[in-house]
């Protein structure tokens, strides 16, 4: 159950992102103001115009363009750097271990969120920046579960013979530690995904990150709150979309760990 | 799925109370003759004279009277704390001052109040923004001539000085307070001639204000005035609708229908002095600094299909800087909506729309409908290809960028109240002031000087036609429009809205129904 519906949900985020451009005949900056504020089912509309006619069908699935795309740059950005300098961590033990995990202590002590907006407000607005202030933000669970299970898997026999037979220290790492702790890079990332794209969401809604008229469920929610009373649709489908990708993206996360948990396996 | 229905039951039980008890709380306050009044910022201070800010005065007139007040219908100057008024030389006016007027505390009024007042305003370690020379600036000194006349002695001839008298630029505050207690305990408790009393500030919550039993114009209907800061629309909707408070501003056009359907509250509209613009800012490197674009963008923008397509009617069209609700206001050829020849102008300039990307900076929630204005500026221009950043900014931030030149090629801002030229001209096309956009026009700076010193009415008429003319030419805005003000107001109070944006309630009445 679980991993069906989560797979469903996340191919469905994936697919209409991938092919937004495709499945929608109307731009979604293209303001048409004769057609604003039209409900859910006209004609041409199949969820309605927002308050300057823009087709909102066309808004959500750019949305979910821009979304998963923040989720994926993030996810990569954070599971390359964090899991490297947990690798790091891990092997060479003494100071740089201590170095790196002080500094992911002193991160993990303020809220994720809180400190996303910081470093967002201090580089700025703008795609790139909000991909580099999550990233930033998010790197550390990735240094501290990779350096746990490096600790772990370096105790183990056959990395102990592979090191007795000679075996060179960074052919070590990749060939033979880095397979071993890759399902928990992947479990943790899955989860990870979510958790970016509702605070990219919440961070857009504060009116930091993407600016308008760029799409983004963020802002689109931000700016519905205007019309709540007369066009219930302006905050229910961005609203609707952002909820269902977050929770099929945390029921796959959730599956990939039953399924991938060595504890589990054995 | 039991324990769900429990909750949901509950929950509809709680909502179902809290709107009896809201209502309930709405009745109460017809009977003992009480007013909320929904805003959308709290005051930045609780001193007269000290801030350029509608939302703060318009809280501190109910516990301040001015000099000289509006008549409701002409806007005319009439008699409020000054009974008469008259020039006595080019740069001499005289005020009668009314007798018998009692602040809060017992202390009469008197002229050495009026002096004390201006005196505090032009003082620099004051810091007020009514110190420059749009303002008070223009006051050389204030002459005590006897207990009840006082005279302003000006730098240079100052025929709106009447104007400026007649309006919350001339807050009167106590002098023997002002004092012996220093404008910082002044500030904590405030101390005025007006209807209401200070009863208490909470800060970011409310202001609450009772009647003055003893006030010169007779007690007012309502016993007691508490303003709520609420800077969401969507929820000082909600409280109107609900009954927690009874008048709120800027009812935005999309929601006219759900206010009128209520049964609550009803709409009470007015056309506003106050006047709507997109800056095209020339203080900055950029291409508005070319009049070819500014003009181009004026041809580029439809401002006929803003008012009907977005306002949904409710604004009325500007096709200069100033509007017919202002006293100086006289007519010029509105610029069309014509892509053509927009095109056409961008090339004259050398620039091409469809490589061209512009900033466009606007407030959101400050005036009706402000961000979804500029975002519809924004999609307007894309037909052109040019494209358009939209920067939506905290009402704060909007401000500070524009202080600091910091904005985008455009900007959003709404003046007002813009009832004589001069306090429209001068703070907004001369390069030095705190809020212009545009400046460094010879031409302009020397008529704008000029303009406001014609003491004969004629003359100056001439002046500010000659003045619009070439304000207009320059293309220093895209001239928008004058705004509708919305009021949504329970059908318990008795109030019509005014032009020159003075919610007063002293003017109102609580009538059961």
């Amino acid at each position: 159950m679980k991993k069906w519906v989560g797979l469903i949900l996340t191919l469905a985020a994936l697919v209409v992102a991938a092919a937004a451009p495709w499945l929608v005949t109307h731009d979604p900056l293209t303001a048409d103001f004769v057609a604003s504020l039209k409900p859910p089912g006209t004609p041409g509309h199949p969820l309605g115009t927002d308050q300057l006619g823009r087709d909102l069908l066309a808004r959500v699935l750019y949305g979910a363009r821009l979304a998963v795309f923040i989720g994926v740059c993030t996810v990569v950005v954070t599971a390359v750097a964090g899991g490297l300098l947990g690798l790091l961590a891990g092997s060479v033990e003494r100071w740089p271990s201590a170095v790196v995990m002080r500094i992911a202590d002193v991160q993990l002590s303020f809220p994720f969120i809180l400190l996303a907006l910081t470093i967002n407000a201090i580089v700025g607005l703008g795609l790139r920046n909000i991909i580099l202030s999550l990233s930033a933000a998010g790197w550390v669970v990735y240094t501290r579960v990779v350096r746990a299970e490096v600790l772990a898997v370096k105790q183990r026999d056959f990395v102990q013979a592979a090191a007795a037979l000679g075996v060179g220290r960074l052919r070590l790492l990749f060939r033979h530690v880095l397979p071993n702790v890759a399902p928990s890079i992947i479990v943790v990332a899955s989860l990870q995904f979510s958790q970016f794209i509702v605070a990219e969401a919440a961070i857009s809604f504060l009116g930091f990150g993407v600016q308008p008229p760029t799409p983004a469920w963020g802002s689109m929610l931000s700016e519905s709150r205007d019309f709540l009373y007369v066009a219930w649709w302006l905050a229910a489908f961005p609203g609707a979309a952002l909820a269902l990708t977050a929770l099929g993206v945390n029921l796959l996360g959730d599956w990939l760990r039953d399924t991938l948990d060595p504890k589990l396996r054995v | 799925m039991g324990r769900t229905r429990g909750l949901v039951v509950v929950a509809l039980v709680i909502a179902a109370v809290a709107s009896l008890v809201t209502v309930a709380a709405a009745q109460d306050r017809v009977k003992t003759k009480e007013i909320v009044v929904g805003l959308g910022a709290e005051p930045r201070t609780m001193l007269g004279v000290m801030i350029v800010d509608w939302t703060t005065n318009n809280m501190l007139e109910h516990i301040y009277d001015r000099l000289l007040d509006r008549d409701s219908k002409t806007f005319k100057p009439k008699p409020m704390l000054a009974t008469e008024w008259k020039i006595v030389n080019d740069t001499t006016w005289e005020f009668k001052l009314r007798r018998g007027v009692k602040f809060h505390n017992g202390e009469p009024f008197t002229a050495a109040s009026v002096k004390a007042t201006i005196d505090f305003a032009l003082d620099p370690a004051t810091k007020s923004h009514f110190a420059s020379a749009g303002y008070w600036g223009l006051v050389k000194e204030v002459v005590v001539v006897d207990d009840y006349t006082v005279r302003f002695v000006t730098k240079q001839p100052w025929p709106n000085l009447a104007d400026s008298a007649a309006s919350t630029n001339s807050l009167i505050m106590p002098a023997k307070a002002l004092k012996e207690l220093g404008p910082a305990k002044l500030a904590e408790k405030p101390i005025g001639t007006g209807p209401f009393k200070f009863v208490e500030w909470k800060r970011d919550e409310r202001l609450v204000l009772e009647r003055n039993p003893d006030y010169w114009q007779g007690p007012a209907d309502a016993s007691r005035v508490t303003f709520r800061f609420i800077p969401e629309f969507s929820t000082r909707m909600a409280a109107l609708l609900s009954g927690e408070i009874d008048v709120m501003k800027d009812v935005p056009p999309h929601a006219v229908e759900a206010i009128e359907k209520s049964g609550r509250a009803t709409l009470r509209t007015t056309v506003s002095s106050r006047i709507n613009y997109l800056a095209l800012v020339n203080l900055k490197p950029g291409p508005m600094q070319d009049l070819r674009v500014r003009k181009a963008m004026n041809h580029a923008v439809d401002v006929d299909e803003l008012i009907k397509q977005v306002l949904k009617g409710r604004a009325s069209r500007m096709c200069g800087p100033l509007a017919p609700a202002n006293v100086d206001y006289s007519p010029v050829e509105c610029y069309k909506y014509d892509p053509a020849q927009a095109q056409a102008l961008f090339k004259e300039a050398g620039l091409d729309p469809k490589t061209l990307s512009l900033t466009l900076d606007t407030p959101s929630g400050r005036y009706p409908l402000d961000k979804d204005i500029s975002l519809a500026i924004a999609a307007q221009l894309q037909r052109l290809g040019i494209k358009t950043n939209v920067v939506v900014n905290e009402w704060g931030t909007h401000l500070d960028k524009i202080k600091n030149r910091n904005t985008g090629d455009m900007f959003f801002l709404g003046w007002g109240p813009a009832l004589y030229g001069q306090n429209t001209m001068q703070p907004l096309f001369l390069a030095d002031q705190t809020y212009s956009s545009y400046g460094n026009n010879k031409a302009i700076d020397d008529k704008i000087a000029r303009a406001q010193t014609l003491l004969d009415p004629k003359a100056r008429a001439a002046a500010y036609a000659d003045l619009q003319k070439t304000v207009h030419d320059e293309a220093p805005w895209v001239f928008l429009w004058q705004q509708h003000d919305l009021y949504g107001v329970t059908q318990a109070i008795e109030w019509t809205p005014r032009a020159d944006e003075k919610v007063w309630m002293y003017d109102a009445k609580i009538v059961a129904k």
